[in-house]
């Protein structure tokens, strides 16, 4: 019987079709400059909190130092080793010449026939179910070269055999290309990771190469580490815009953990600002000002949105031309976009089905009916927004 | 072999240092943050969206008047002081130093680091 265990965040999980299976393999590989360790902590730190067994190899850190590191993205794993739960295969000490106090030390890291026999002997008594993490396959390909590859279809098969799950970390320093490939064919599930200059934007980017043994086509999704938190999410641009007086602060307000506004009396003269959590989802919400006087600076803020929430006053369809403008001043028209239909808690508010009629909107634009005072439907209406902008992804 | 992202912030801590200022930041002029070297409880992206907003208002206002480009955002406070110049056609570098500090040294300085970031952004 398979066992399924999500990573902790629904994005990947959905891409990985339902999370990381037992009996089978992934491979975290990620290009100079990124790091797949943290999403190997995180998910440790799933498959600990979901009662199962880990097993850590490492050849480029102690142990304790890697506890420390995981302590800084919130996860304190250091109970679950005293409990037994978290073991670790010290083949790092070894380089120094001294000796680890882990459950399992390989003595001289350096000869692979060891190394082999440690590893395969903790598959063998590891407990049903568990997570292997083996950090780093770029630093055993380092020592032993090619010769690793025999070893590495031994431990797969160990992976079926027990029903565990064996993820490799590893970094795409300038390698054969031949020895990659091989790698690549051998395992289950790869997870790439690269940072992506597009433009002048640096951001950090995860693709799903392949799943349950099947090449698929690559989406690249942006994410970026927290600390707290680990791997997120992450669009740097949401912008929400509508006329005046539609409620778009109070909606970056509700949709906010944290926010900032400029404003005069009850209204915004520059910019509201505010920081979106969600699910495994972070975002930076642009809130525009409504009069048209300030259509200048709302062309200025329109560039590398990443998707719109269009706020309309639903008593008021005298504005909704002055919204859809609103939308090609910010050239910002023909990105994913969700209108949310506000003020549903006032007497004469059109529905939003009639704002969509009023307003002529095509039938996949989504429009939700929304009271951004009570926060009612602002979160269902961004995640509406959130599928748009990944949408095809996952299928 | 460093990363685009560790030279820029390399360049802005630089500067902080020949400067005198406090912190910096490289920022879209459309309120993206690109790299920062702020203090830690600075909320980097806010910051950053603040001030290209508030360049972009200031050419905006320089626009109206037909007086040319407007070439820099000095902001002064009671503590600090703020200031913006381009880098680039589409990147803003600002300065956060002390109200005390020399504000040719921190000009001087900023038109320098530009150029370093005009070639590498390029």
């Amino acid at each position: 019987m398979f066992v399924k265990l999500t990573t902790g965040i629904s994005l990947l999980d959905e891409l990985l079709r339902g999370g990381l299976e037992t009996g089978s393999t992934t491979l975290i590989t990620a290009k100079p400059f990124t790091e797949p360790t943290p999403l190997a902590y995180q998910i440790c730190n799933e498959w600990l909190r979901g009662g199962l067994y880990v097993i850590y190899l490492t050849n480029n850190k102690r142990p304790d130092i890697i506890l420390e590191d995981i302590a800084r993205y919130g996860w304190r794993l250091s109970t679950f080793k005293e409990m037994g739960r978290l073991t670790f295969i010290d083949a790092y000490t070894g380089f120094m010449g001294m000796l680890g106090e882990e459950r399992y030390v390989v003595k001289s890291p350096y000869n692979l026939e060891e190394f082999h026999e440690v590893l395969s002997k903790a598959l063998m008594e590891s407990e049903k179910n568990s997570l292997i993490v083996v950090d780093s396959l770029s630093t055993m390909i380092d020592h032993f070269g090619e010769k690793i590859l025999e070893k590495f279809d031994e431990w797969n098969r160990l992976a079926i055999l027990k029903d565990l799950h064996i993820l490799y970390l590893f970094v795409e320093w300038d390698f054969d290309e031949s020895l990659k490939s091989a790698i690549r064919e051998k395992v289950d599930n790869i997870i790439s990771l690269s940072p992506v200059e597009k433009g002048i934007i640096l951001s950090d980017f995860f693709t799903i190469e392949k799943v349950k043994g099947e090449f698929v086509k690559p989406r690249c999704i942006p994410f970026r580490y927290v600390k707290p938190g680990g791997m997120k999410i992450y669009i740097p641009k949401i912008l929400i815009t509508g006329p005046y007086h539609a409620g778009k602060t109070t909606v970056v307000h509700a949709l906010s953990t944290r926010a900032v506004s400029v404003q005069r009396g009850d209204t915004t003269v520059a910019l509201d600002f505010g920081h979106f959590e969600h699910k495994g989802f972070q975002a930076d919400l642009f809130g525009t000002i409504g009069q048209e006087r300030f259509d200048p600076i709302l062309e200025q803020l329109g560039g590398e949105t990443l998707g719109v929430i269009l706020v309309v006053d639903s008593t008021d369809p005298s504005s909704f031309p002055r919204a859809l403008e609103m939308l090609h001043k910010a050239k910002v028209y023909g990105l994913p976009l969700v209108v949310f239909a506000n003020k549903q808690d006032l007497p004469n508010a059109l529905p939003p089905e009639r704002v969509r009629e009023l307003m002529k909107l095509p039938p996949e634009i989504p429009v939700i009916g929304t009271v951004a005072t009570e926060k009612i439907n602002i979160l269902e209406g961004i995640e509406e927004l959130l599928k748009l902008i990944f949408k095809g992804v996952g299928d | 072999m460093a990363s685009t992202r560790d030279v820029l912030k390399g360049i802005l801590m630089e500067f902080n240092k020949n400067s005198g200022a406090i912190a910096s930041a490289l920022v879209t002029r459309d309120g993206i943050l690109i790299s920062s070297a702020l203090p830690e409880d600075v909320d980097a992206e806010a910051f950053a969206a603040m001030t290209a907003t508030m360049m972009g208002a200031a050419e905006t206002a320089f626009s109206e008047l037909k007086a040319g480009a407007a070439e820099r955002v000095i902001v002064e406070g009671s503590r600090l002081k703020i200031v913006s110049v381009g880098a680039g056609e589409n990147v803003i570098l600002v300065a956060m130093a002390s109200r005390e500090a020399t504000l040719g040294l921190i000009l001087h300085q900023m038109s320098k680091t530009g150029e370093k970031i005009r070639k590498i952004l390029g």
